[in-house]
């Protein structure tokens, strides 16, 4: 009952601050956009390129997809960052609530947006046939990326400024999703130890085992080493 | 030995440069020169990949939608910041200008810009390079963003309510810029601002006549000219004296 509350809150929070409504439904607009940016440009580009754009539809399936939590965490870190300075944080760890409650309500709030975009951007798109499995799977992988890229916020970014920059920072492990591409053995080796090329496997490969599981791996490797820092800084409290 | 009197140039001079190395050093704490290092290290790693001709489309457009707008987004944050801790209100009882003040965040983030770009196209580039095209094009495109990020951020109450202002206009500069690869020859689309600093820093990589280059400098540095009075204005009964 507590949580439905600060669900609530967290709604009315969203809804009150015109950008995060912006960025919230921006992953609304975004998959139709890139649809209609494929629909238009790829012929356009096929004049003038002698390969198949057909042939890169799991990794542009990749990118778009992992748009969504990469923003959706970008959001929540920008909302923790206005409950640090409005010292909402402090307040909470007094309740019956405490902080640890609190950045867990903040942080499903960004894994169930994740999870609902995820199908609709999947749909929308129509680019890439997953099995259902597979693409609930991808979800819940994103999920965790998601909460991860907020919690990383809320853990370095000490004002606006700062989570600019590190919004900047943390968008380039998107482009670990196009690594396969550039054939650079050392990067590819780099690049597994981040989720988001993980995504990719996973998607390229379908239904094989290992990506399934390395994939898992580091993406609950990443989110238990967070939670490990975000409980020994104690921020704010 | 008689004391002479500073000479007010060498003031002004001495105040800007103070600021400059104020904000240059912010800059440094929050990790912009960071993580533009990091940024232009990726695109030298996927840059050294392609073959020039790949990378002589490729390379102006990323330098000009990345590194060179970069002001239109940073300069949100700081002014606003630094509103919500109260400089802007103290600067009248400090000796620094208000258009010094707005020089140096400009020059600040175009130097971020400049060397990015220039890390980037030294190290990447095989074939030439007119330098002298792609720094003036850069300093006139990152002056011009950084400006028109400076107006918006007046008008906003918040970091928060300058990100929603800011992606209308984001919007409106940038994607004139596309229209570009449908009509390459339409003369009048360089009048929309955004579409001649593209000009400029393309031209660093393609053919482009040395009557178009003065034009088109010449267009850009009017224009910034005109946005810096405006904005010492608006910055000034906006945002110092509110």
């Amino acid at each position: 009952m507590l949580k439905l509350i600060y669900f609530k809150s967290d709604l009315k929070q969203l809804f009150r601050e015109p950008m995060m409504t912006l960025l919230f439904f921006i992953p609304l607009i975004m998959a139709p956009l890139f649809k209609i940016i494929l629909l238009i440009g790829v012929p356009f580009l096929q004049r003038f390129v002698t390969f198949s754009v057909e042939n890169y539809h799991d990794y542009i399936l990749a990118f778009v997809l992992l748009m969504v939590p990469a923003m959706l965490g970008i959001v929540m870190g920008f909302m923790l960052l206005d409950d640090k300075d409005g010292k909402i944080i402090e307040l909470l760890s007094v309740t019956p609530f405490g902080r640890n409650g609190y950045l867990i309500v903040r942080l499903s709030f960004v894994a169930m947006a994740t999870l609902i975009y995820t199908f609709y951007t999947y749909w929308i798109m129509g680019l890439y046939r997953l099995p259902i499995l597979i693409l609930i799977y991808i979800g819940l992988l994103m999920c965790t990326y998601g909460a991860s890229i907020g919690m990383i916020f809320f853990n370095l970014a000490t004002d606006k400024v700062k989570g600019l920059t590190y919004a900047k920072g943390l968008n380039l492990m998107l482009f670990f999703v196009l690594v396969d591409l550039l054939h650079i053995p050392w990067l590819t080796f780099l690049a597994g130890f981040f989720p988001t090329y993980w995504i990719y496997k996973i998607i390229e490969n379908k239904g094989t085992a290992i990506p399934i599981v390395l994939g898992l791996t580091v993406h609950v490797v990443w989110f238990i080493m967070l939670l490990w820092i975000t409980r020994i800084r104690k921020i704010n409290v | 030995m008689i004391p002479t009197k500073p000479n007010a140039s060498d003031a002004y001079g001495q105040r800007l440069l103070s600021a400059l190395k104020a904000d240059i050093l912010f800059q440094f704490k929050q990790g912009f020169y960071f993580v533009y290092l990091i940024l232009s290290l990726f695109y030298l790693i996927v840059f050294y990949q392609l073959d020039n001709l790949w990378l002589s489309y490729i390379m102006p457009i990323v330098l000009f939608m990345d590194p060179s707008v970069l002001g239109l987004f940073f300069i949100g944050g700081i002014l606003l910041l630094e509103k919500e801790q109260g400089i802007l209100s103290l600067m009248y009882v400090t000796p620094l200008r208000i258009w010094e003040y707005i020089l140096s965040k400009v020059i600040s983030l175009c130097f971020i810009s400049l060397m990015a770009v220039l890390l980037i196209s030294i190290i990447a580039y095989k074939d030439n390079v007119n330098y002298i095209y792609l720094v003036v094009g850069v300093i006139l495109t990152s002056v011009f963003f950084t400006l028109c990020g400076f107006l918006v951020a007046t008008r906003s109450k918040s970091v928060n309510d300058f990100f929603v202002k800011i992606i209308p206009w984001m919007m409106l500069l940038i994607l004139p810029c596309f229209l570009l690869v449908f009509y390459p020859n339409l003369v009048v689309l360089g009048l929309i601002p955004s579409v001649a600093s593209l000009k400029l820093v393309w031209g660093a990589y393609h053919p482009l006549s040395f009557l178009e280059f003065i034009i088109l400098v010449l267009y850009m540095t009017s224009l910034n000219v005109i946005l810096l009075k405006y904005t010492y204005r608006i910055f000034q009964n906006k945002m110092v004296l509110e």
